[in-house]
């Protein structure tokens, strides 16, 4: 491909440049009035702090900036050249004003750059070669703000990140080597169309048709990122990865199904070939084999980040067909509702009623300047400069209702792993009903249709679980009883532990399982047990707290209740002198959870638990016997004992618990 | 009065002469709709179509792959074998792509009993 005129446009345009490098500099000329250039914010902070952060776009003398994968190597070096010309001639103009250069760029065409007012000047009198400057922004990733804004991070604390379920992408092949998409690639399929005069097959085995494993790879041209991305919105997990977010079902598995064909002629392509295009057949085809796959795939849904065309009205498409069979048997279709902004109008296939249409809307919950939306769309999600997963092993930023469409399809996953049962129609009607509702602002623009918020749509299709606690009040070493319901998916692992309120998951105080013992027995999904407190348990306020399957995702907590000290367990000594040698009797009663294992020791008052000086357990020797919650027993004093004041104390089940402690008594010579 | 048995017996007999011209098939064969677009594309080359094609929906659903792929069958046949190429059946959906000239689409459309419509086969874009 040829750039028509470069000759032309290049005399031209350095004819016209050394005319304007001889005008004097900072002079604005008749149709760059101040302001035109450089945005009002970045003028403001140069005033106050001195400088700015921008991006300067840059005009090219061959025309706009065109991406490289269209163009022949040869292309692509001229087209750097003319960046690297038009970079110098802005430097040049901004040398004695004060600017640092902060990046430069190789194949787009753009400067960042910190200006001060002056160089803001000499940047509003350069506009024949300055398209626009941009505040230089900070940007933090977005995957990681929008997921946590449409709430699957508080779906994962539940216990549902969409693990068990399989997303279908059905784009340009997903890279699974990607360190995001590591292990989750496990299926694959590719439909791609050889038409004579139009496209070329992009399935790697050169056939129109091919399944299994390396077939759904991205195809190799530069749109074929598009999969890969859309792959990591879906299910990506940054734990592999090393960065520290991770697409909305980070549990999920993905298939991906590779439908787009090469097509080698600008008339089909709508501009620059070759371009990538998919044939509705080939995506009938890529459904058909998700369908397919049903019995064997717990799929939850098929994305289609792709369309064309506009329809005002539910539309009567050929996808509609295989669409109605997959919601027949409760795989959702999402479907990306289109870039054209259109503010009463959806692309194809997004207008067919039986697929779930998304709009996309930006981190601050507006309407994207870019998505199409109509009042009969299904939802909205974020879509605006969504960081996921590219082709190389990278992370990329891209915006469209293509990055819209996964957010939804990841949803389905985390609420087909809470609801396996659900339809389509019930999953929908809990994301529609507990959606934000979100209404287009834009000129002409007036629906309102609700943006997802996963865990309120966990909530409303499955019970919450609960766990109650009984008594408010209980003594160390007694019992609760411990009420459980709603546990979604039960297990044998489901443990309930005891805790301080506010302490972490991993410092429970004891622990038993849904079985009322330490060992596993059936599921439940409702249940109460009797729940033994510790008997050296400090006074205080407690919780129970309910985990799902042995691990740490925390299910429900209780109302606190308190502990009080083992006020039953009382010990005293007679008579308050004994001489060394002798003996005196210890009384005890009221030892809450009695075990032969109680002991009594003797010890200097004020002296740590394991200083004991002698010791008996309550069978009145050392010796194990029956337990007694109440009982009294001869205590010899050791015949060497130094003279001086000494204390029993009683202590639970051959433990430091200490359960009382005795008057102080006199031991004499 | 006199003329109520004589009207009876004519309500009966028109009732039966209607009943026998009545096609005793439960499918309706309205013309196949053919989009404008596939006419246009025919008229200057061979084009990609998907065709819709007339299902029994009364029949027994486990042996609807069965009915869609004699369906296929039944119209490749009655299909000018030249003027076709097939890009692809389905098993699930009563659908078929073919590549189609215009004699091929003039069979198609005269086909109501197997053809329900004819549409292009649309190119997507990645949105």
């Amino acid at each position: 491909m040829r750039r028509p005129g470069r000759s032309a446009v290049y005399l031209a345009f350095f004819a016209l440049l050394l005319l304007l490098l001889a005008l004097p500099r900072a002079t604005p000329r008749a149709a760059d009035s101040p302001g035109s250039l450089v945005p009002l914010e970045v003028r403001n902070q140069a005033l106050q702090e001195g400088s700015g952060r921008v991006i300067v776009e840059l005009r090219l003398p061959g025309g706009p900036h065109a991406p490289e994968g269209l163009f022949s190597a040869a292309q692509a070096g001229a087209q750097q050249s003319d960046i690297a010309t038009v970079q110098r001639l802005v430097l040049s103009r901004l040398a004695g004003t004060s600017h640092r250069l902060l990046r430069q760029y190789r194949t787009v065409a753009l400067l960042a750059l910190e200006i001060g007012p002056d160089a803001i000047a000499e940047l509003e009198a350069s506009s024949f070669w300055v398209k626009r400057v941009i505040p230089d922004v900070v940007k933090a990733p977005t995957l990681p703000q929008s997921v946590p804004l449409i709430g699957a991070d508080q779906a994962w604390t539940r216990g549902f990140d969409g693990t068990g379920a399989v997303v279908a992408i059905i784009d340009t092949g997903v890279q699974s080597s990607h360190p995001f998409l590591a292990g989750k690639v496990v299926e694959e399929a590719c439909f791609s169309s050889t038409v004579t005069g139009h496209s070329v097959t992009l399935c790697p085995n050169g056939q129109d048709q091919q399944i299994g494993t390396g077939s759904g790879v991205n195809c190799p041209l530069s749109d074929c990122w598009h999969g890969t991305h859309v792959a990591g919105t879906a299910a990506g997990n940054g734990a592999g990865a090393g960065v520290s977010f991770s697409g909305v079902a980070k549990g999920a598995q993905l298939m991906s199904v590779q439908v787009f064909s090469k097509f080698t002629t600008a008339s089909d392509c709508g501009g620059t070939a070759p371009c990538v295009l998919a044939y509705t057949s080939d995506i009938i085809a890529g459904l058909e084999q998700v369908y397919s796959l049903r019995a064997t795939r717990n799929f939850a849904s098929a994305n289609l980040s792709l369309g064309g065309g506009l329809s005002t009205t539910p539309c009567d498409e050929p996808e509609k067909s295989i669409i109605d069979n997959l919601r027949s048997v409760g795989i959702a279709t999402t479907v990306a509702a289109g870039n054209g902004g259109a503010t009463n109008a959806l692309s194809s296939p997004a207008c067919i009623s039986s697929a779930i249409s998304v709009g996309a809307t930006t981190k601050s919950d507006l309407v994207a300047s870019f998505s199409n939306v109509a009042d009969f769309m299904s939802l909205f999600a974020p879509g605006e400069s969504i960081t996921s997963s590219t082709v190389g092993g990278g992370f990329a930023v891209a915006s469209g209702t293509s990055m819209a469409a996964p957010h939804v399809a990841g949803a389905w996953a985390i609420l087909k792993q809470a609801a396996s049962t659900g339809t389509v129609d019930q999953i929908l009607s809990a994301l529609q009903s507990t959606g934000l509702p979100i209404t287009d602002t834009r000129p002409g623009g007036s629906a309102t249709r609700p943006r997802i918020r996963v865990a309120d749509a966990l909530s409303a299709l499955t019970p919450t679980p609960v766990l109650t606690v009984t008594p408010e009040s209980v003594v160390a070493g007694g019992t609760v009883t411990a009420t459980w319901s709603g546990i979604p998916a039960p297990t044998p692992g489901d443990w309930i532990g005891l805790y301080v309120p506010g302490s972490g998951n991993t410092t429970y105080l004891a622990w038993i399982r849904v079985s009322c013992s330490q060992s596993p027995g059936a599921a439940s999904a409702a249940g109460s047990c009797s729940f033994t407190i510790p008997s050296g348990l400090a006074p205080g306020s407690y919780e129970l707290r309910l985990y799902a399957n042995d691990t740490y995702t925390r299910l429900a907590t209780s109302a606190t209740f308190t502990v009080t000290g083992s006020a039953g367990a009382t010990l005293s000594v007679s008579p308050t002198s004994v001489a060394a040698g002798g003996t005196v009797t210890a009384t005890w009663s009221g030892i809450p959870a009695p075990t032969p294992g109680d002991w009594i020791g003797l010890y200097a008052p004020g002296s740590g638990n394991t200083a004991y000086l002698a010791w008996i357990r309550v069978s009145c020797s050392q010796s194990p016997a029956a337990a007694s919650a109440a009982g009294s027993c001869p205590f010899t004093i050791p015949s060497g004992l130094a003279p001086g004041s000494y204390e029993l104390r009683l202590y639970a089940n051959d433990t430091y618990t200490r359960l009382a402690t005795s008057n102080p008594f006199d031991v004499t010579r | 009065m006199n003329c109520v048995p004589r009207c009876v017996r004519s309500a009966l007999l028109i009732g039966q002469i209607v009943c026998l011209t009545v096609p005793t098939t439960t499918i309706s064969e309205t013309a196949p709709l053919i989009a404008p677009e596939v006419r246009q594309l025919v008229g200057v080359s061979s084009a990609r179509v998907i065709v819709e094609l007339r299902l029994d929906q009364s029949g027994d659903p486990n042996q609807r792959p069965e009915a869609i792929a004699r369906a296929q069958d039944a119209l490749l046949s009655r299909l000018p074998y030249s003027h076709i190429s097939v890009a692809r059946r389905y098993t699930s959906v009563p659908l078929l792509a073919l590549e189609i000239d215009g004699t091929a689409l003039a069979a198609l459309e005269a086909m109501p009993d197997l053809v329900v419509s004819v549409k292009p086969d649309r190119r997507s874009k990645t949105q």
